[in-house]
């Protein structure tokens, strides 16, 4: 492989990277390879020792998310805020996909329990979701019946009572869904934190 | 060299090499591989995350050939860092010193 072929890779799998990071990392790799072959040794040589640019680019792009982790701010965990649990969500969970990445033993301990977890919580959302229609249509039923049928007012009033209690339930379940995704947000963050440093000391 | 002994070892050559003198990449990649066998691909994110990390710091110095070397110098946080690091590992090997080193 030549230089250019290499820092091409390199540069392929940094792209997701702000550029000024990309050119900094390429300018770097550079100058060690000029330096390299100027103390005599040959560029296909020097490019092969360096191994695997996607590689290298891979386990940069882990240093730097892992950073961004080790960088959130002590007070985020302390007072957590809506906007400031996604943040760190989002950035715990690049960082974990990039370790996923990096090294595969991680889909098994990262993605599998992850994945598995959103699951649960989607259906349980779903759950959610179809009691609110049931509700809805139970509502709407009431306002049938009422003016489309003629019945004693118990009747009606069993419908009613019948849909004010599937409207509850659906927003109690509402509501316990919302602590319960808000929940799990806390809980992968501290999951995802702590394979963050667990690899980190692997690695 | 045991493949599992190295990033921690590099990583403290590297610490401790720059905390006595600034040193350029190729420059450190030289040193540490002539006495331990090292894939040089793996001095270069050492060498970033210590400095993300700021225990260094870096400036672009014009070299006689080739392009502007980047030099790499110790910060205060780094300079403690290897301290502690030298006297942990110090401590550590002369006890793994002592259990190895008796001869049965």
């Amino acid at each position: 492989m030549t230089k250019y072929d290499f820092l091409k890779k390199l540069e392929n799998e940094l792209r997701s990277l702000p550029s000024n990071e990309i050119q900094d990392i390429i300018r770097d790799q550079n100058e060690y390879i000029v330096e390299a072959v100027n103390s005599g040794r040959s560029e296909a040589e020097v490019v092969s020792s360096l191994g695997d640019p996607a590689q290298l680019g891979r386990t940069l792009m882990a240093e730097l998310k892992i950073n961004a982790v080790n960088d959130m701010s002590a007070s985020s965990s302390s007072k957590l805020n809506k906007k400031s649990l996604s943040g760190d969500f989002k950035k715990v969970f690049q960082a974990s996909l990039a370790l996923v990445a990096l090294t595969p033993f991680n889909i098994i301990f990262v993605l599998g329990p992850f994945l598995g977890a959103i699951g649960c919580l989607v259906a349980s959302w779903a759950v959610s979701a179809a009691i609110g229609v049931c509700g809805i249509v139970g509502f709407f039923w009431f306002f049938a019946k009422l003016i489309f049928v003629s019945a004693g007012i118990a009747s009606h009033l069993s419908v009613f009572f019948f849909t004010v209690f599937i409207i509850g339930t659906g927003i109690l379940s509402i509501l316990f869904n919302y602590k319960l995704s808000e929940y799990f947000i806390k809980l992968a963050i501290s999951y995802f934190r702590w394979n963050v440093n667990f690899v980190k000391g692997r690695a | 060299m045991n493949p599992q002994f190295n990033k921690g070892i590099i990583e403290m050559c590297v610490m401790s090499l720059v905390s006595l003198k600034d040193r350029y990449g190729y420059e450190l990649v030289e040193i540490i591989s002539k006495n331990i066998e090292i894939s040089e691909g793996t001095v270069y994110p050492i060498l970033r995350r210590l400095t993300q990390e700021s225990y260094f710091e870096t400036y672009l110095k014009e070299s006689t050939e080739g392009p502007p070397r980047k030099y790499y110098r110790i910060t205060k946080k780094g300079k403690e860092a290897t301290e502690q690091l030298l006297s942990d590992w110090n401590h550590f090997s002369r006890k793994v010193e002592a259990i190895i080193g008796k001869k049965n």
